[in-house]
């Protein structure tokens, strides 16, 4: 065989080497990014969902919120870990609605939320944790 | 020195030539012992078509042992047919010279040197030389020439129009690198690296990603299982949408109230949130309308009282 055959051959391979490592490394780039960017995505989310709803000083949050409501209207404001049982008697409908309003702005769970009219005021329990 | 002139030594070929002086390129005058001419007048206007006419017009005085090349020159209103034999000429070098093909550069043709011919003989040896016989350039014995002046070939004798040679084989076959194989080669492995390096760019683009990835992993440790991160995110999507569903809830149920909707009790249960209102009852059509509007169960308990259900799950 000429070297000038030989020459052209072994480019050839070459070049078809090359085309086959560009078109590997083309693919399994596209493959991972997706994964990456699946795993990315799911990542954040999942650490975003947990920073929201286990979110630290919400003992302090809660009081602040109960703090305008006077003392002989807190019948139970009652701090376990996690968890607050709460019941307010005599509350006018101002209030129940700024404490209600203020306490869904916070990223707490209600297991138990009861309101009851009682004449003109209002009696609220509930039990949240977070 | 022009980029475009040649740079191959300028040889005047003729069967008596016995050796060349080392060049890595020749470029060929050819005696008229290597090629054949005829001058046509032919109403034709393109070489082209000059050059497909060769083979007929010049058959008939061609000798058949070699496969001829064929290029044709228009001078006036006259075409000149030449014909050579790549073969033939790449054999004689050959032997005499040990030339191989890559090494022909140009060719020229003794007809191309008329100009000087016209003057004065051209002397090839010592016992040779080329004149103009009936306007044709034509190698004859000195002897059969009355003048005692010949012109000497020089580079400076270089015809103003050369031709390609066209190797017998285009890849020649003394085991020697064609230039344009080598350029073809070149061309190949440049495309190639390009490849490479396009491949590569993925690779460190991926490494990139991935090494992203790993820093949010970092951060997050007990998310790099998607195990855990399945069973973490199953659980606050869960708590989020029903969240989510309980205070859009509490918002649709306090535009319920109003100073003739009254609020009696709200109980949340496990699927449910379920409220009770007092109503005037010129109103109850009215505040059942916005319950049903915004996806409530509402059902009347009494004239001026009705029950609320919204669905968390």
């Amino acid at each position: 065989m000429s070297k000038n055959i030989m020459l052209i051959a072994f480019s050839l391979l070459l070049l078809a080497g090359a085309v086959a490592f560009d078109y590997i490394q083309k693919k399994e780039f596209t493959q991972n990014l997706q994964r990456i960017k699946e795993d990315n995505f799911e990542v954040k989310k999942v650490a975003s969902l947990q920073q929201l709803w286990k979110a630290k000083g919400m003992k302090s949050k809660i009081q602040r919120v109960l703090a305008n409501i006077r003392a002989n209207k807190k019948e139970r404001v009652e701090f376990k870990r996690n968890k607050v049982d709460i019941k307010l008697n005599n509350l006018s409908d101002k209030e129940l609605n700024r404490v209600l309003t203020k306490l869904s702005m916070l990223p707490i769970q209600f297991k138990k939320l009861q309101i009851r009219r009682n004449g003109q005021d209002f009696i609220l329990e509930c039990v949240c944790v977070w | 020195m022009s980029l475009f002139s040649s740079n191959a030594k300028l040889v005047l070929l003729h069967k008596g030539l016995k050796a060349l002086p080392k060049a890595s390129k020749y470029d060929f005058v050819l005696s008229p012992q290597f090629y054949i001419s005829k001058r046509e007048k032919l109403p034709i206007k393109y070489a082209f078509q000059a050059k497909k006419l060769a083979p007929s017009i010049l058959e008939d005085i061609l000798p058949t042992d070699y496969p001829y090349e064929y290029l044709v020159k228009k001078e006036g209103d006259s075409w000149i047919f030449f014909a050579y034999s790549p073969k033939e000429i790449e054999e004689f070098l050959k032997s005499c010279c040990n030339v191989s093909p890559n090494k022909i550069g140009k060719i020229y043709f003794a007809d191309q040197l008329r100009g000087v011919l016209k003057k004065v003989p051209l002397g090839v040896d010592e016992d040779s030389a080329i004149t103009l016989i009936d306007g044709k350039a034509t190698m004859v014995p000195r002897s059969m020439i009355d003048s005692k002046k010949y012109a000497k070939f020089s580079k400076k004798l270089r015809p103003q129009k050369g031709f390609s040679f066209k190797n017998s084989s285009r890849a020649s076959k003394d085991g020697t690198l064609d230039n344009r194989v080598v350029a073809l080669g070149i061309v190949l492995l440049l495309l190639a690296a390009a490849f490479v390096i396009d491949g590569l760019n993925y690779k460190v683009e991926l490494k990139k990603q991935e090494a992203k990835l790993n820093q949010i992993f970092e951060e997050y440790p007990q998310l790099q299982s998607k195990l855990t991160r399945d069973s973490i995110k199953n659980k606050y999507i869960n708590i989020d949408k029903k969240e989510r569903k309980i205070r859009d809830l509490i918002d649709t149920l306090s535009q319920l109230t109003s100073k003739k909707s009254l609020l009696d009790k709200l109980e949340l249960d496990k699927n449910r949130l379920i409220a009770q209102f007092s109503v005037d009852s010129k109103d109850i059509k009215k505040i059942e309308k916005i319950a049903k509007d915004a996806n409530l169960k509402v059902s009347r308990l009494s004239n001026s009282l009705i029950r609320v259900e919204g669905a968390i799950k």
